[in-house]
C-alpha cells in the first residue's frame, strides 16, 4: 500500500485582506463561496479511483472559517469518501478571531476536526491593527475559550513578530499574553512582506520605522526562553509545542513526505513531482468541471534539487536532517554532498553533527539562508 | 615626388577642441571623404576612442588640395594622440611634420596639455598655425584666446586663424595657410634611406603595417631593408599612403608619409620612433629621438575564474602584437591566484587595456591597484632593485633607502582656483616650482610631484577643486629618495597582498584609515565577522570591523513556499558569484581597486 499522504483543503476568502498578507485569498467574493464549494468537491471526488491513505488533513486559507460549520464538515465528509482517513489522523481547520462562533466550532468538533489553528498574530490591539486584522486580542481570548468549550484539546496560536515600531518588550508582551491563553503550539514567524503589499508600501514612504536587525534578533532569542520556560519545546525554526502536539500536517512537508493540495492555487509533492493548481478561479473551475486534475503547473524534481530541497526543509527542525535517510533516499553521503565550508561552520557553531544527525543551532537558524547557500553552494 | 609640393602637418589639441571634426572638414574639403560617406570623424577607427574622445593611435592621412595658386598640393595630415600618457608618441609624430595647427577652443581657452605639446613641436622646428576653434558658440571669447596665444607663443594677432570645424567656416584659410606656411619637406634624395616609424599596427592578413615618414632617399617595393634599433631585415611587400583607404604605391620619395609592410610579425619591430634604412645600402646613423618603451605604471590582471588564466595569457599576447608598448610577465598572488604583472604608459593605457580584455576578449578580470616602479637600493653590495609590485619589497632592514618617480607637473587654471590648487599639490607632496600669468585670469602653475600622487586619484582632485577649469601636464623628471613604507591589508588577520601598497609615511596613517573604511563599505557582511586591519609590519595602524550577518529570513516554509525558497537560495548564490573568496572572506572584485579610489 502506498504511503500515507498529507492532504490540504484551501478555501481562498476573506472578509478583508489584511495589509501583510500575500496569500492567494480574496474578500467581498462571497457570490463564489457556492461555485467554489461545489468544485472543491468535485477536485476531491477525483481522488476517489485510487483512494489514497491520509495521514492528516488541514483546511486552511484565507479564513475557512467564513464558510459554515456544515459547508466545512461536508467537505471533510467528501475526504473521507474519496480517500482511506486514518481514523486518528490530524485535522485542522484555520480559524480567525471574531469570525468563528462557539456554535460552528461545536459543528466542526463534532465532524472530527481535531485541531484548531488560530490567527492570533499579536497581543495588542495597536499591532492587530497596523497588521490590519478585524479583530482585538480579546476576541482572540474569547476565541481560544469557545474552543476550548467545543472540545478542542490541540489549539495552535500564530504570532508574529518584528512588526514596524515594535520594540522588544512589546514583543515579550504578546509571548506572555498568548502563553497565559494555554494553547498547546504556537508558531512565531518574523514579518516578511512581499514588496507589492500596503504594509510593505506604507513601511517604503516612511510611515512606519522598521525594525532593525538586532532587534529581530533579540526577539528571536526571547522567543526562545519564554517559550522554553513556558513548556514548550521547539521542534522547528518557528514552531514550539507542548510534548506530543507538533503539527503532524506541517511535518510532512519538513520531512520531505508527499502532500496533495486541493483547491485553488494549492501546492502538491507527489512521487517527486510538484505541482501548483491553477490560481484563478474560470480556469479551476473550468478544469474540474471537465474531470480534469486542476493543474497548472508541474515539475519533476531531479535528485540535485531534490537533495537541496530535503536539506533545506529538513535543517529547520531541531531534530535535524538524518545522514541514513538521506543516503536511504539519494545513495549520497550527506557529508560530502555539503561543501567544504561545512567545516567552518561547524566550527563557528552555526551547525552541529552528532552521530548521523546533522542540525542547525539557534544562531545557525537565524541566519538559515546564508547558511544553506554555504553549506549548498554548487548544488544551487 | 617633388617635395616642393609636399606638406607634412599635424593638429595639436586639447581633447574636445575639436581636433578631430576639423579633421573631418579637412578630409570633405579636398575631396577625400565625401560628405555623405563619412561617418562622424573617420581618423580614430577604434570604438574605444571615439566613446572617449580620444585619438589613441596616430593614423595619417593624405590630401589632395588645388591652392589660390592654381597647383596641386600633397596635405599629409599626421593624426598625434591626445593624452600624457603617450607624450612619447606625439613627439615620434611631430617629428614626422613640418609644421602644425595649433586649435584652442575658442571658449575654453589654451589648456596645459596643449603648451606642452606646443613646446615639443617648437623645439622640433614645427612652422605653428593657431587656429581659434568653435568661434560660433555663444561663449566664445576669441580675444582672451588671442591673448593668451600671445603670451604662451609670441604669435601675432595677424598670425592666428579663427574656424569653426562644426559649420566648416574657416576651413579655406586653414588650407591655404599650410600651403604658404608651413615649409616643404627637404630631404635628399640621393642618401642612404632614413624613414621614421610614427607608428605601427598589426594586422591579422598582413602582418605588422608600419606607419612611416620618409626623410632622405627612396623606399621601393621588393626592397630588403633594416630596422635600425633593432637590426632585423624584412623585404617589402607593400608600400602605400592612405587616402584614407589604403592605397598601394611602387615608391615613396623623400618628405612622403605612407605605410610600409614587409612580413613584419611582431609590432617590437617596427617601434614607434625607430628608423628604417635599406639594408644593402644603409644609413650611417639612426634619425634622432628614439627611446625605447617604458612601462611607467604597473599592475596585476588576474582572471576571476581560475581557469581563466589560459585565455588572459592569449589575449595579452594578441594585444602585445598591436602595442609594443604593453609588457606583461606571470606572476602569482596569494589572494588571486596566477595572473599576470603588465606595464603600461600610464593610466589611461592601462584603462585601455583592461576595457580591451574585457570588451573585445569576453575575459573577466580583476585588476590590481597600479604602482609606479620604485627603486630600492639595499645595504647589500649596493644592490637596486626595482619594485613593480608592493609585494617585492625586501624588508625594511636590508634597505638603505627607497626612491620614487618624480613629474614636472604644468598645471593652468583660472586665477580663481590658485590657492586650492596649490594646496592640493602641497597635499600631494608637490614642490612649488614657479607660477605665471597668462592672461590676468589664467596662470600657469608649476610642481613636481611623486608620480605615485598622480596615479592616485590627483586628476579627479584637480578637476573638482577647479570645477573642471584646470588642465594638467607633466613630463618625468627622474627619481628621488622618499620615505616610503609598506602598507599591507589584512583580512580577518590574514595579509591580502594584491591589496598592499607602497605609500609615503606621512600619508600611512590616514590611507591605511581611507582604505579600511572603503573596504568596510565594499566587503558584504558575511556569516562570521571580518576584521579589516591596515599594518606597516607587525604594527596595526587602523582597524574597522564588518559585522556578522545575524539573521538572514525567518519566514515560514510551508508546503506551497517550497520552490520559492529554493530560487531565494539560487539566487544568493547568483550574487556570490562576483565574490573573489579569500581564505573564508569574500571579496567584491571592486575591492581591489578601492585602493585607488578613496576619497577625502
Amino acid at each position: 500500500m502506498a504511503k500515507p499522504l498529507a492532504v490540504y483543503l484551501h478555501i481562498p476568502f476573506c472578509r478583508q485582506k489584511c495589509g501583510y498578507c500575500d496569500f492567494l485569498s480574496f474578500a467581498g467574493r462571497e457570490d463564489l463561496f457556492r461555485p467554489y464549494l461545489e468544485a472543491l468537491v468535485q477536485e476531491i471526488r477525483l481522488l476517489a479511483g485510487e483512494r489514497p491513505p491520509v495521514a492528516t488533513v488541514y483546511i486552511g486559507g484565507g479564513t475557512p472559517t467564513l464558510l459554515s460549520g456544515e459547508d466545512l464538515a461536508s467537505l471533510l465528509q467528501e475526504v473521507k469518501a474519496a480517500t482511506w482517513l486514518d481514523p486518528a489522523a490530524e485535522i485542522t481547520v484555520e480559524a480567525n478571531p471574531g469570525t468563528v462562533t462557539l456554535e460552528q466550532l461545536r459543528v466542526l468538533r463534532a465532524a472530527g476536526v481535531n485541531r484548531l489553528s488560530i490567527g492570533a498574530q499579536a497581543g495588542q490591539d495597536k499591532f492587530l491593527r497596523l497588521l490590519g486584522r478585524s479583530h482585538t486580542a480579546a476576541q482572540t481570548g474569547a476565541t481560544v475559550a469557545a474552543a476550548r468549550a467545543a472540545g478542542f484539546t490541540n489549539i495552535n496560536l500564530d504570532l508574529i513578530y518584528g512588526l514596524p515600531g515594535q520594540a522588544v518588550a512589546e514583543w515579550r508582551e504578546s509571548l506572555e499574553w498568548a502563553v497565559a491563553l494555554e494553547p498547546d503550539h504556537l508558531s512565531c514567524y518574523c514579518l516578511q512582506l512581499a514588496p507589492e503589499v500596503p504594509l510593505a508600501k506604507a513601511i517604503a514612504a516612511g510611515h512606519y520605522r522598521p525594525v532593525v536587525e538586532e532587534e529581530i534578533v533579540a526577539m528571536y532569542y526571547e522567543t526562545l526562553r519564554i517559550l522554553a520556560q513556558a513548556g514548550y519545546e521547539q521542534y522547528e525554526l518557528a514552531n514550539f509545542a507542548r510534548k506530543g502536539y507538533e503539527c503532524r500536517h506541517n511535518l510532512f512537508y519538513w520531512e520531505y513526505r508527499d502532500y496533495l493540495g486541493l483547491g485553488l492555487g494549492s501546492h502538491s509533492f507527489l512521487s517527486g513531482e510538484r505541482r501548483v493548481n491553477e490560481e484563478d478561479f474560470p480556469n479551476y473551475f473550468a478544469k474540474v468541471a471537465a474531470g480534469e486534475e486542476p493543474v497548472a503547473v508541474r515539475e519533476k524534481i531531479d535528485a540535485g534539487r531534490g537533495m537541496v530541497e530535503m536539506v533545506m526543509l529538513g535543517l529547520r527542525l531541531t531534530k535535524g536532517l538524518d545522514a541514513k535517510e538521506f543516503f536511504h533516499r539519494w545513495r549520497r553521503d550527506l557529508r560530502g554532498f555539503f561543501s567544504p565550508r561545512l567545516e567552518i561552520l561547524l566550527e563557528k557553531d552555526f551547525l552541529r553533527w552528532e552521530g548521523d544527525n546533522c542540525r542547525l543551532t539557534p544562531k545557525g537558524m537565524l541566519a538559515s539562508n546564508r547558511v544553506l547557500v554555504e553549506l549548498l553552494d554548487v548544488h544551487l | 615626388m617633388d617635395q616642393a609640393r609636399i606638406r607634412n602637418f599635424c593638429i595639436i589639441a586639447h581633447i574636445d577642441h575639436g581636433k578631430s571634426t576639423l579633421a573631418d572638414r579637412l578630409l570633405e574639403y579636398t575631396g577625400a571623404v565625401s560628405a555623405r560617406k563619412m561617418v562622424a570623424q573617420v581618423l580614430d577607427s577604434m570604438d574605444l576612442e571615439r566613446e572617449r574622445g580620444i585619438t589613441i593611435k596616430a593614423r595619417a592621412v593624405r590630401l589632395t588640395y588645388r591652392a589660390e595658386d592654381g597647383r596641386d598640393y600633397l596635405l599629409n595630415l599626421i593624426d598625434t594622440p591626445g593624452h600624457v600618457d603617450f607624450s612619447y608618441e606625439v613627439s615620434r609624430s611631430l617629428a614626422a611634420c613640418e609644421g602644425a595647427l595649433l586649435l584652442v577652443d575658442a571658449s575654453q581657452g589654451i589648456q596645459a596639455q596643449t603648451i606642452a605639446n606646443l613646446y615639443l613641436a617648437l623645439e622640433h622646428d614645427l612652422e605653428i598655425i593657431p587656429v581659434i576653434n568653435k568661434i560660433d558658440l555663444p561663449g566664445a571669447d576669441p580675444e582672451r584666446v588671442l591673448k593668451e596665444l600671445a603670451d604662451v607663443g609670441g604669435f601675432t594677432r595677424e598670425e592666428v586663424l579663427t574656424a569653426s570645424a562644426k559649420t566648416g567656416l574657416g576651413t579655406k584659410e586653414i588650407l591655404e595657410a599650410i600651403v604658404r606656411r608651413i615649409p616643404p619637406p627637404r630631404g635628399s634624395l640621393e642618401r642612404p634611406v632614413q624613414a621614421l616609424v610614427f607608428d605601427s599596427h598589426f594586422d591579422s592578413y598582413r602582418g605588422v603595417i608600419a606607419y612611416l615618414r620618409v626623410v632622405n632617399g627612396q623606399l621601393q617595393t621588393g626592397e630588403k631593408i633594416k630596422t635600425m634599433a633593432t637590426g632585423k631585415e624584412f623585404e617589402v611587400t607593400e608600400l602605400g599612403v592612405f587616402t584614407p583607404e589604403m592605397e598601394p604605391v611602387a615608391e615613396l620619395g623623400p618628405g612622403e608619409v605612407g605605410y610600409l609592410i614587409a612580413g613584419i610579425k611582431d609590432v617590437r619591430d617596427s617601434r614607434v620612433g625607430d628608423t628604417i634604412t635599406s639594408a644593402g645600402c644603409p644609413a650611417q646613423e639612426p634619425l634622432p629621438g628614439y627611446k625605447p618603451a617604458r612601462p611607467m605604471v604597473y599592475c596585476g590582471f588576474y582572471p576571476v575564474e581560475n581557469d581563466g588564466y589560459e585565455d588572459l595569457r592569449e589575449a595579452l599576447a594578441r594585444l602585445q602584437l598591436n602595442d609594443a608598448a604593453l609588457v606583461y610577465e606571470a606572476e602569482s598572488s596569494n589572494a588571486l591566484g596566477f595572473g599576470f604583472r603588465c606595464g603600461f604608459l600610464g593610466l589611461l593605457h592601462m584603462e585601455i587595456i583592461q576595457e580591451r580584455l574585457e570588451r573585445e576578449y569576453g575575459l573577466n578580470i580583476i585588476a590590481t591597484s597600479p604602482s609606479v616602479v620604485f627603486r630600492a637600493y639595499l645595504k647589500k653590495n649596493d644592490e637596486v632593485l626595482e619594485i613593480r609590485n608592493p609585494s617585492e619589497l625586501p624588508a625594511a632592514g636590508e634597505i638603505e633607502r627607497l626612491e620614487e618617480p618624480f613629474v614636472k607637473a604644468s598645471i593652468i587654471l583660472a586665477s580663481d582656483y590658485v590657492g586650492p590648487i596649490m594646496e592640493l599639490c602641497q597635499e600631494k607632496r608637490g614642490i612649488y616650482q614657479g607660477m605665471e600669468y597668462l592672461t590676468p585670469e589664467r596662470v600657469l602653475l608649476k610642481y613636481d610631484l611623486p608620480f605615485a600622487e598622480i596615479l592616485l586619484d590627483f586628476y579627479d582632485k584637480l578637476k573638482s577643486r577647479s570645477r573642471g577649469y584646470a588642465s594638467l601636464d607633466y613630463e618625468f623628471a627622474g627619481y628621488r629618495a622618499s620615505d616610503l613604507v609598506k602598507l599591507d591589508i589584512l583580512l580577518n588577520g590574514k595579509p591580502v597582498d594584491a591589496l598592499s601598497a607602497i605609500v609615503h609615511r606621512e600619508k600611512a596613517y590616514s590611507r591605511g584609515k581611507q582604505l579600511v573604511q572603503k573596504l568596510k563599505e565594499i566587503i558584504p557582511r558575511q556569516l562570521y565577522e571580518v576584521p579589516i586591519q591596515a599594518a606597516i609590519g607587525s604594527r596595526v595602524i587602523a582597524r574597522e570591523t564588518v559585522k556578522a550577518i545575524r539573521k538572514d529570513v525567518l519566514a515560514k516554509c510551508y508546503g506551497g513556499d517550497v520552490t520559492r525558497k529554493r530560487k531565494l537560495l539560487e539566487k544568493q548564490k547568483e550574487g556570490k558569484k562576483r565574490l573573489k573568496q579569500l581564505g573564508t572572506v569574500e571579496v567584491p572584485q571592486e575591492a581591489f581597486l578601492a585602493v585607488l579610489k578613496i576619497d577625502d
